[in-house]
């Protein structure tokens, strides 16, 4: 008996120790525990993964470090689909406190997509750069063919500085690559400056090489620049390969990405967003006008936006159906943590809702449609065992109570 | 791992030990965790405020007006300066409650604004985005080839029905009333059920992501840093 009243009233930190265990074990000893994929987060992947390339996001970062273990997960997993879908995303929030997490997630995705996809982008460079080479050597030959004419060895010492520009400026494209692999922005102004560097230089070279050789011959003059405006074209071209390598392989802040940051006033955003984003938001988080953003030029309202997805741990995605939902037509995906989830499921029947990630379950569904095992799919064996314990403690409860009011009633 | 972000995981990982150790008893390291976690907080929230609502969205927002209607003599950017004023007078007189009841009275009417607002947008938003939706979605046929569909659709049509009634106070719960809200309230607990069901499973995860920080983050981690420095 006395055994059955101590089970009716166990040490709380005793529970407590008892859950700790049922986290660690599963946490440390991996125990796989299969499950299902729901509808609603089925629904939710569908929604992004029917999605055109280049198609915009919107991600509302509504939600802050209370609940970073569940929500993080899911902001993780759908950056990633999105961006192995080419997807453009817009960051915004209004909680302050969590926009950093989303930025997190944004970079981290944007890493290791850049980071998965180096050697393509590498290959693509470098193939550039041979290109470059290749016509360069034909722009020479011009040179040589014209300095035969006119004046060997003065156009030998040309082509030297011409052929150690060249170098240098893929020696500062190649450091570049190398200095900012993680901050996509920088690298791209690095390549940038490193281009228009080499323009100025380029340019300089042949407004000396011509004053030079002006006095001597203009048949010369006219050879050098025909043969200067081919070699202008294949930089030209070879600029755009860069940009070509770097749209294809790379995701750069403000071209695939940009985080609009936080803004007081919630209904009244949500509601004027759907005349016009820069009303609101006329400067990203690093206080840089919108306008020059490469992504946002075609940006306006609810119409650009494919996909509105709400990560939340309060009333924000009821808001978003409300007031972009209703009004607007928006589509809306809501990924929520698991206190929220069930007060949601009657818009995923009404069809406000195009998906739903309920808490940790949810995201790990994500993650396995993705396939890609992240935090929350680690987490999930410790969450079953952890809620086998909640239940064996509630049967044990019930049962003592029910063992304990029988003896009583015996008693009397 | 390099040795500034070890040592911001050794500050979190000490803080949440110490926010732990409430679990055990109260406790002046709990104390010490939770008073930094509410002050840096609301620091963090006052340069928000500071930074996107005075900065961006007044101060910034006037200069650029102001700046059009001077250089480029834009009327338009002339009253959108100055329209400014009033969200700005409107602020301040939010202030005077801290001047007694003589002055504290001008407070009410920002927040006669503010509620008018809100008011306006919440009452055409829960009617428009939720209320007439969720009638709409609850009218469904009851007779349908798909047995599974029909069972669904009778379930949630008396559910509904039985809920609403369960919420009706004008009549006591008697003879049929009182049947309908029984099953009414049936009803209501197996959503609460589920309610603690999720709950259950989102603090747990609370607590998974907690130790998974301590296991592999802080643990793990300053183990690696230290094999890597050997």
């Amino acid at each position: 008996m006395k055994f059955i009243k101590w089970l009716t009233n166990i040490d709380r930190r005793i529970i407590f120790l008892l859950m700790i265990g049922a986290v660690l074990v599963p946490m440390l000893f991996t125990i796989p525990i299969p499950f299902e994929v729901g509808e609603p987060v089925q629904n939710a992947f569908n929604a992004i993964d029917s999605l055109k390339p280049g198609s915009v996001i919107m991600l509302s970062v509504d939600y802050d470090a209370t609940s970073y273990p569940e929500c993080q997960p899911m902001i993780v997993a759908i950056t990633d689909h999105a961006f192995r879908k080419d997807l453009r995303i817009i960051l915004l929030g209004h909680i302050p406190t969590g926009l950093p997490l989303g930025q997190e997630a944004l970079e981290r995705a944007a890493t290791e997509y850049n980071q998965s996809h180096k050697a393509e982008y590498r290959q693509a460079v470098k193939h550039a750069g041979e290109e470059l080479k290749r016509h360069t050597a034909g722009y020479q030959e011009s040179l040589k063919s014209a300095a035969a004419e006119f004046d060997q060895e003065y156009t030998t010492r040309h082509q030297e500085t011409l052929d150690s520009l060249v170098f240098h400026y893929l020696e500062e494209v190649d450091s570049a690559a190398i200095k900012f692999q993680k901050h996509t922005f920088e690298y791209w102004e690095a390549v940038k400056y490193a281009g228009e560097g080499f323009n100025r230089h380029t340019a300089e070279y042949q407004k000396r090489l011509e004053g030079g050789v002006r006095e001597k011959d203009s048949g010369y003059v006219r050879i050098l620049e025909r043969a200067a405006a081919e070699y202008d074209k294949h930089v030209t071209e070879y600029q755009d390969d860069l940009g070509h390598a770097a749209d294809q392989y790379l995701k750069r802040y403000g071209i695939d990405f940009v985080n609009l940051g936080y803004r007081p006033g919630v209904v009244a955003i949500i509601v004027g967003m759907g005349r016009e984003i820069r009303d609101f938001y006329r400067k990203d988080y690093q206080n840089i006008n919108v306008d020059s953003l490469h992504m946002m030029a075609d940006v306006h309202n609810y119409d650009d936006i494919a996909t509105l997805v709400s990560f939340a741990h309060g009333t924000a995605v009821e808001s978003w159906i409300a007031y972009a939902g209703a009004r607007f037509g928006q589509q809306i995906i809501g990924g929520v943590t698991g206190v929220v989830a069930p007060d949601l499921y009657p818009y995923l029947q009404s069809g406000q809702l195009a998906g739903l990630l309920g808490g940790l379950k949810g995201a790990s569904e994500y993650e396995s449609l993705i396939k890609k095992k992240g935090l929350a799919s680690r987490g999930m064996p410790a969450q079953s065992t952890a809620h086998i314990l909640v239940i064996l403690l509630i049967v044990i409860g019930s049962m003592a109570e029910f063992a304990l009011d029988i003896s009583k009633r015996k008693g009397t | 791992m390099n040795l500034p972000t070890l040592l911001g995981i050794w500050i979190a990982a000490t803080l949440t030990v110490a926010i732990f150790s409430f679990l055990y008893r109260d406790n002046p390291l709990y104390k010490f965790a939770e008073h930094l976690y509410v002050g840096v907080s609301a620091a963090y929230w006052v340069i928000f405020a500071a930074k996107f609502t005075m900065q961006d969205m007044l101060v910034d927002e006037f200069a650029r007006n102001w700046s059009s209607y001077v250089n480029q003599g834009s009327m338009s950017g002339f009253w959108e300066a100055w329209i400014l004023v009033i969200p700005t007078a409107l602020g301040f007189l939010m202030l005077t409650r801290w001047f007694g009841p003589k002055v504290g009275w001008l407070s009410r009417w920002p927040i006669a604004f503010t509620i008018g607002l809100g008011a306006g947008l919440g009452i055409t938003g829960s009617i428009q985005g939720i209320l007439l939706p969720q009638v709409q979605a609850t009218i469904l046929p009851l007779w349908t080839p798909n047995l599974w569909v029909i069972v669904a659709n009778i379930l949630l049509f008396v559910g509904v029905i039985s809920s609403i009634i369960y919420f009706y106070f004008s009549r006591p719960h008697k003879g049929l009333l009182g049947g309908v809200s029984r099953v009414g309230i049936t009803f209501i607990m197996v959503s609460f059920g589920a309610a603690f069901g999720y709950t259950v499973m989102s603090r747990v995860s609370l607590l998974i992501g907690r130790l998974y920080f301590l296991v592999y983050d802080w643990i793990v981690g300053t183990v690696d840093f230290f094999k890597t420095l050997l």
